[in-house]
């Protein structure tokens, strides 16, 4: 493979090559400056960028035949008082004429972009020279740097997704020290008749060379019509070309058809392990929160590592600003808030919470996650009660001890809680006349801990320094106590723990303005704890005792180095290496990474292309046999000598072109090939009693086989904004596929051949409006062919009929469809401004089939169809001040 | 189908096999079957054209030594739920613990398991319960140890219904399976148990179900009563 790569290094380098030398042709008689500047760029063929101010009022005279661009700007600009400089091949920018060499007079033009309204720092935005097709993108600190220009005035425009795009003029002297200039990108109203939505060149024309990246407007994600009225920012993602939902109303994420679980998480830098409320309906992320999200699906650049499927990277607010602000909302499901606190001399704090309340309302015995199994007698077995609920809970304190240095502080907590005591006889009467202490008791609790510490050091203005510090933790208890006889019990108690503690060391250097470098180091240390205490008493007397704990320890280790190199004007390329270690096994992997980006048609056109190979060392899986452990939780398996990593091999192309203000067409191709990835030994196997294998790595590893994936399609997407209006519409071709050893390529889960997305919103002064259609393929299905009967030789003599299911996946529920509505009235009262909001989930309530069931015992095999849910009105409230 | 060919071959010596009359679709052994423990047997069905095929072996003769019976010494309240679980009700039942005694082959063997039943004459209406009632089990032999005596033990449970918590255990019959056979059986054993939802694990080539060499043993015992 590395063959492979030098020769596709080898073809961008060549084709990278400048241009023939074109003839020129130039005849002027006291015509303007700027306009014999441009006609020589369009003859010769080359970029020439100058100040307005310098030229402005300036004529020449002369004429020139040649083919040299440097001949005919000296002849053009002699006696001006000014000279062309060449930045790069077919590249050059107008300076006064200095005493010094030109190269004695360069330096680095930097700055920060910035929210104006929050002071937060915009990762990922947008800055380019005007004019000169030369730019970049801020890195996490909302830092940018281009280095080695000629001294002088440069416009800079900026621009990031959701905000209005600015431009300014800024001065690179050499040498330059003091504060760094600020671009300050005022955020485009939500509401209000007079928007001006600026072109979708922001958004879809990322300068990143990385394929199939999406930047996400938090902002427009809390308008969005979502589940239950839950603001979620996967509401967003879900709209996004290639990206679906694993289940009815929510579940896990799942990019163009892989496994969620091949999917990674990372807030502020530490990783989510498991983001997800209610079995998946919800997710840890509220958009209010959040500054920043960046969605790669699939090909990732070389600082990241993991995620086959995909990388999510999201970053919280600061909570800067010249003033404290929040927000306070209140759903059918939860009430939540988000506060941003100035602490003044650059520091600023954030927090943000939200909790369920059905439980405090309906469910006061259990509220707050009581546990049902300590009662005791004291009122158990009286009544029915079910409590259940989930919180969220996070900070962010951002300080600035001095210019250069910036340093964060996040936490996040969020869990689940489901408690639980049912007396069997109230499962139909929830208030029976008799006390039993027949029944089922259960305390679930489920949930994440994050916190991390970033420390950002910018050492002059070419070298920027970030150093993380995090630790993750998600934890699992599962305690259950069933009596269904007053001499037979069932009591266990499951507890997981994985826990990942890191560092990660970055550095950007701004080497040249060809060259970007960013290398990097990344160590984290996992912890994988499992215990089960179960004890089964079937009859008076001795019980059955099962007593199993594991703990696993690995390590992994990575280093990174990648170059953004612009060999032209047109050009960018990203080749980076990724090398990392796993200690169980162990094994090394060596991850190349190359991407590209060309552009076509300057502001309009863009192709990007990548390749890259990718290592997860992260298997997640569950028992299938037994009811007592792994009902709720998940249990993850690093890679060591019973099980490989997994490994990815992807590829992407895209094009992006923007024909027109407020028009974004987009194409993107892609194939992934996975190897070592695991499947179910026996995919009919489920839960089905108490006894089972147990909860050590090899029992449930037995239940799995090491198979191969692969997937590819086409997305395409088009966005239209004008006035108040947005209309986006994403198609995706897809195939997934996998293949257990010695068996034939079958449909993955999540295989679903054709996607279309439909988002149409309006954000009036006071009424907003949100239409989201979704029409999709129905996931694969498995469908028996057959019926026969078996005898037993110890069974009743009656034959059993059973279904015959040669193949996987062989068959495919009908189309999904689903519409979703929002309406949102803002008005303002009491010096806060309020929306309230109603949303309808399913708002044509189609009958979806979801699954199906097949019986042998009808009179024919026919599917029993499991319907999704119907129509669900809701509404919500929410105050911001 | 009658008109199918079948043919199994027991140590390489072929046993044709012929239509029965009273039961259409079942073949019955045109002569004696003497099957020897260990040695191979392979099963090859034609019709039309089309072929399917098993091979097994004949494990070892399995034989009850004996069973005990451990019957609670008074009824013990219980929820009682139908197979739908949609009429709870609580009552009152006898758990009873049995436990089946053999003699083990004299060779350890890991390929060798057995498959325990009890079968009460009615089955328990309770799906809750269930879950802690142990009435079929199939299992690798090894794994169940020696007794002191050297012997192999398995333990099973089951319950019979009564009116109330002064009830006598009522007398019935249990009648007790053991079977002994290969891991071809034992896959199709364990996945044979969730018709609604999978078929079992076969063997045969070309066709569907199993062939196996199995031998059993059963008794019936009679429990309860004066």
């Amino acid at each position: 493979m590395p063959l492979r790569l030098l020769v596709l290094l080898a073809l961008l380098a060549a084709a990278a090559r400048p241009a023939p030398a074109q003839a020129i042709r130039l005849e002027a008689e006291a015509t303007p400056l700027a306009e014999v500047l441009l006609e020589l760029a369009v003859q010769a063929g080359v970029d020439v960028v100058f100040a307005q101010d310098l030229v402005e009022g300036r004529a020449v005279s002369g004429r020139y035949l040649g083919d040299e661009a440097e001949g005919a700007l000296a002849t053009v600009l002699r006696g001006s008082g000014l000279r062309a400089v060449r930045l790069r091949p077919g590249q050059y920018v107008v300076v006064p004429e200095e005493p010094a060499p030109a190269e004695e007079r360069r330096g680095t033009l930097a700055g920060s972009v910035l929210d104006a309204a929050s002071g937060e720092v915009l990762p990922g935005a947008h800055v380019v020279l005007a004019g000169l097709g030369l730019g970049t993108v801020t890195n996490p600190a909302g830092y940018f740097a281009i280095p080695r220009l000629p001294a002088g005035r440069y416009l800079v425009r900026a621009s990031y997704v959701g905000y209005r795009t600015a431009e300014v003029a800024l001065a690179v002297e050499p040498e330059a020290e003091g504060a760094l200039p600020e671009i300050r990108l005022a955020p485009q109203p939500v509401r209000g008749a007079d928007v001006v939505v600026e072109g979708a060149e922001g958004e879809r024309a990322d300068l990143l060379p990385v394929p199939s990246t999406e930047a996400v407007g938090v902002r427009a994600a809390a308008g969005l019509p979502a589940f239950l009225g839950e603001s979620d920012l996967f509401a967003a993602l879900e709209r996004l070309p290639g990206v679906g939902r694993a289940s009815e109303g929510g579940g896990e994420l799942v990019v163009r058809g892989a496994e969620a679980h091949f999917n990674r998480y990372l807030l502020d830098g530490a990783p989510v392990i498991h983001p997800w409320h209610t079995f998946g309906l919800f997710s840890t992320f509220q958009p209010e929160a959040l500054k920043h999200v960046r969605l790669y699906k699939g090909s990732l650049p070389a600082e990241h590592g993991g995620g086959l499927s995909a990388v999510l990277d999201v970053e919280m607010k600061d909570g800067g600003g010249e003033r404290s602000g929040g927000v306070l909302a209140l759903s059918p499901v939860s009430l939540r808030g988000v506060a941003e606190v100035p602490l003044g001399r650059g520091a600023s704090l954030m927090l943000t919470g939200r909790r369920t309340y059905l439980d405090l309302l309906l469910s006061p015995r259990l509220r707050a996650g009581a546990d049902p199994l300590s009662f005791g007698g004291e009122g158990a077995g009286e009544a029915q009660e079910i409590g259940y609920y989930f919180f969220d809970a996070g900070a962010k304190l951002s300080l600035r001890p001095a210019p250069g240095h910036r340093l964060s502080l996040s936490i996040y907590e969020g869990g689940d809680d489901l408690a639980a005591d049912v007396p069997f006889l109230s499962l139909f009467d929830p208030a029976p006349e008799a006390t039993s202490p027949l029944g089922l008791r259960l305390n679930y609790g489920w949930g994440n801990r994050v916190a991390s510490a970033r420390y950002r050091y910018l050492h002059g203005r070419e070298l920027f320094l970030t150093a993380t510090a995090y630790g993750s933790r998600y934890r699992a208890e599962e305690r259950a106590f069933a009596r269904p006889t007053a001499a037979a019990s069932v009591d266990t108690d499951y507890r997981v723990r994985f826990a990942e503690y890191g560092l990660r060391l970055d550095a950007d250097y701004y080497l040249a303005l060809e060259h970007q470098l960013r290398a990097g180091l990344h160590l984290a240390g996992r912890d994988f704890t499992s215990t089960l205490e179960e004890e089964v008493r079937r009859v008076a007397g001795q019980p059955e005792v099962r007593s199993e704990a594991d703990l696993v320890r690995a390590l992994e280790a990575a280093l990174y180095v990648q170059d953004t190199w612009q060999p032209g004007p047109r050009w960018q390329l990203q080749p980076g290496l990724r090398l990392e270690v796993f200690s169980l096994g162990p094994y090394v992997a060596l991850n190349p990474r190359l991407h590209a980006r060309y552009v076509l048609a300057r502001g309009r056109l863009f192709l990007r292309a990548g390749l890259s190979r990718q290592t997860q060392a992260l298997h997640r899986l569950r028992d299938r046999y037994s009811f007592t452990y792994d009902l709720a939780s998940s249990r993850w398996v690093p890679a060591s000598r019973r099980v490989r990593p997994a490994v990815g091999w992807q590829a992407a192309a895209g094009l992006e072109w923007a024909p027109a203000e407020g028009l974004a067409l987009g194409l993107d191709a892609y194939g992934r090939y996975l190897t070592d990835v695991l499947l179910p030994a026996d995919e009919f196997r489920v839960k089905d009693g108490i006894e089972g294998p147990g909860i050590l790595p090899g029992a449930l590893l037995e239940q799995y086989v090491a198979a191969t994936g692969r997937g590819f399609g086409l997305e395409a997407s088009a966005r239209w904004e004008r006035g108040p209006w947005r209309l986006g519409l994403a198609y995706a071709w897809s195939r997934a596929q996998e293949r257990p050893p010695g068996e034939l390529w079958r449909r993955a889960r999540y295989d679903a051949p054709h996607a279309l997305e439909i988002l149409l919103q309006r954000e009036g002064r006071r009424w907003t409006a949100a239409l989201a259609i979704a029409l999709r393929s129905g996931y694969p299905v498995t469908v028996p062919t057959a019926r026969y009967s078996l005898g037993d030789p110890l069974g009743d003599g009656a034959p059993v009929r059973y279904l015959h299911r040669p193949e996987i996946h062989n068959g495919r529920l009908p189309l999904y469809a689903r519409a979703d509505l929002s309406f949102g009235y803002g008005f303002r009262l009491l010096g806060l401004d309020w929306a309230a909001q109603a949303q309808a989930y399913n708002l044509l309530n189609w009958r979806n089939t979801v699954g199906q069931r097949f019986s042998p015992n009808g009179s024919a095999v026919a599917p029993d169809d499991v319907h999704g849910l119907p129509l669900l009105p809701m509404i919500s409230l929410k105050a911001a001040w | 189908m009658t008109d199918a060919e079948v043919v199994l071959s027991l140590s390489g010596v072929p046993v044709a096999y012929g239509p029965d009359p009273a039961r259409p679709g079942r073949y019955v052994p045109q002569e004696a079957l003497l099957p020897i423990p260990g040695e191979p047997l392979a099963l090859e069905v034609s019709w039309q054209g089309r072929r399917a095929t098993a091979a097994s072996a004949m494990p070892e003769a399995i034989a009850l030594d004996s069973v005990r019976l451990s019957p609670a010494a008074a009824p013990v309240e219980a929820v009682f739920a139908d197979s739908l679980g949609l009429d709870l009700r609580e009552g009152w039942i006898y758990p009873v613990a049995v436990a089946l005694y053999w003699a083990p082959p004299a060779e350890a063997d890991s390929a060798r398991w057995v498959r325990a039943r009890l079968r009460p004459p009615a089955s328990f209406p309770s799906a809750v319960v269930d879950f802690l009632l142990r009435t079929d089990q199939t299992l690798r032999e090894d794994d169940l140890g020696i007794q002191p005596g050297g012997a192999r033990r398995w333990s099973g449970l089951y319950a019979v219904p009564v009116e109330g918590p002064e009830s006598p255990l009522p007398a019935h019959g249990l009648k007790v399976y053991l079977l002994r056979s290969g891991p071809d059986y034992a896959r199709y054993a364990l996945t044979r148990t969730d018709p609604e939802r999978r078929e079992p694990t076969g063997n045969v080539e070309g066709g569907l179900g199993i062939v196996a060499g199995i031998s059993f043993d059963t008794l019936t015992v009679h429990v309860g009563g004066p």
